[in-house]
């Protein structure tokens, strides 16, 4: 729910880029499908705290890589699909027992699943993805315990890119992950390379 | 010799004249009719929209067809779900301020029809409306067992207030409403309740972005936050909150 108003604001910052070069679009420049590959390190903070371990710190870093497919008719908005892999974090802790030495390494991955729409006017880009996450936690002592489970998030990102080639283009983005259930907010300045591949 | 000379400077006179009138009507007229055609494009564009409050020409009309996903509140739920529904969304100019519209929404399960009437004002720069509709809500699901013929009806005043402001291609708008339940009666089981009768149940806030998407397809997107003490979506759930919940909702419709 605390993702309503960064909501509110991605929405208005996407009406603040305007429809400037919607004219200049419209009619005259064709249809694209874009690829973005998109990677950076990624710093989570766990907003209710972390229960478990004991004085764990509320704040982890890990990284992420993003891979965004859209769709980019001849006006301002694109649509497609968003997926990739978050290492939310990943850590060693001693828990000395009975069985073993204690070494107990424990890690919490999310990959997301999410429709995306962003508007793009000239070289700014912002968007936001509505989907959900599958979460996975790994536990691994002696043996390895995994678990898995969907949950609903959301993800906001807006971008700058440059231009190297026809079909290719560098931009410095920022993302903002939100994982509603437990309450991760996870920021990652990114690298994202787009590329057009179909133009009709 | 004097005559010819006169005849050919009046000769030249006249086409002179007969040019730059000409040209000056041409230029006046078309002037005037660019600017007339200008005019009506902008307000044919530019009143195609159902959540943008400018007014829109009598006799035109603007029908939306979408989806809608409500998240249903996490107290009531375990964590957010998502409710979807089909919505449809009808205005149409009456008169150079009034409109008709309505909205029909439904999920099988719960289903919500709403007519009003708006009074709109203002330009592209500003545009503003209020109104009035009536919601009718009705709802049944049989989950068998104990709580089989499930089924809730009810009634509203829904008076609403819009502003929108129009860019250039994409029209944003902002509507503010409550429902003031005018009739309800919820039967679960063979258990019956009118508990929200006669009280303020939601107050809702849409924001709303207009825009054509591809080539002359306009889309509707935005999302709207409701506080509400029973939310519709979750009529069938068993609500012992007596406390106002938030929903959001997500909602993309395209122009018919």
């Amino acid at each position: 729910m605390r993702a309503i108003p960064s909501a509110v604001l991605i929405l208005l910052c996407t009406c603040a880029s305007r429809a400037n070069a919607q004219d200049a679009r419209s009619g005259t420049v064709p249809y694209h499908v874009e690829a973005h590959i998109e990677l950076g390190p990624m710093a989570s903070d766990f907003l209710r705290g972390r229960p478990l371990p004991q004085g764990a710190s509320r704040t982890t870093m890990g990284y992420d890589a993003i891979v965004r497919l859209m769709w980019h008719p001849d006006h301002l908005l694109a649509v497609g699909l968003l997926s990739g892999y978050q290492l939310l974090v990943a850590e060693n802790y001693v828990v000395p027992d009975s069985l073993s030495s204690g070494s107990v390494h424990a890690s919490l991955h999310a990959m997301p699943v999410m429709f995306d729409v962003s508007m793009q006017v000239r070289s700014l880009e912002v968007g936001v993805g509505l989907g959900g996450y599958i979460l996975t936690t790994m536990l691994d002592d002696l043996t390895t315990a995994r678990a898995s489970r969907f949950e609903l998030g959301t993800i906001f990102h807006a971008a700058y890119h440059w231009r190297l080639q026809d079909h290719l283009s560098l931009g410095a983005e920022a993302l903002v992950s939100y994982m509603a259930y437990r309450g991760i907010l996870a920021i990652a300045p990114q690298l994202d390379i787009e590329y057009d591949l179909l133009t009709y | 010799m004097r005559p010819i000379l006169t005849a050919f400077a009046s000769g030249l006179l006249l086409l002179w004249s007969s040019g730059i009138v000409r040209a000056q009507f041409s230029s006046a007229a078309s002037q005037s009719d660019h600017l007339a055609l200008a005019k009506k494009d902008l307000l044919a564009d530019s009143s195609r929209y159902f959540y943008n409050p400018r007014p829109l020409m009598p006799g035109t009309a603007v029908m939306n067809l979408g989806i809608s996903l409500s998240l249903l509140p996490e107290p009531l739920v375990e964590q957010e779900i998502p409710a979807p529904a089909i919505d449809f969304q009808y205005k149409r100019g009456l008169t150079n301020s009034l409109s008709f519209y309505a909205t029909v929404s439904t999920n099988y399960f719960t289903n919500v029809l709403m007519p009003g009437i708006q009074y709109n004002g203002g330009d592209d720069g500003l545009s503003y409306a209020i109104g009035n509709g009536i919601a009718f809500f009705a709802g049944y699901i049989d989950l068998g067992g104990e709580f089989d013929r499930n089924s809730a009806a009810a009634i509203a005043d829904v008076p609403i207030l819009r502003v929108g402001h129009h860019f250039e291609q994409v029209a944003v708008s902002l509507s503010l409403a409550c429902t003031y339940v005018l009739y309800a009666d919820t039967h679960i089981g063979s258990l019956e309740d009118k508990g929200i009768k006669y009280k303020v149940d939601d107050v809702w806030l849409t924001l709303a972005f207009e825009q054509p998407f591809y080539g002359q397809t306009r889309i509707s997107t935005g999302m709207s936050l409701t506080y509400s003490r029973t939310p519709y979506q979750i009529w069938m759930l068993y609500n012992v909150f007596d406390q106002y919940l938030v929903i959001p909702e997500f909602f993309f419709s395209f122009q018919l």
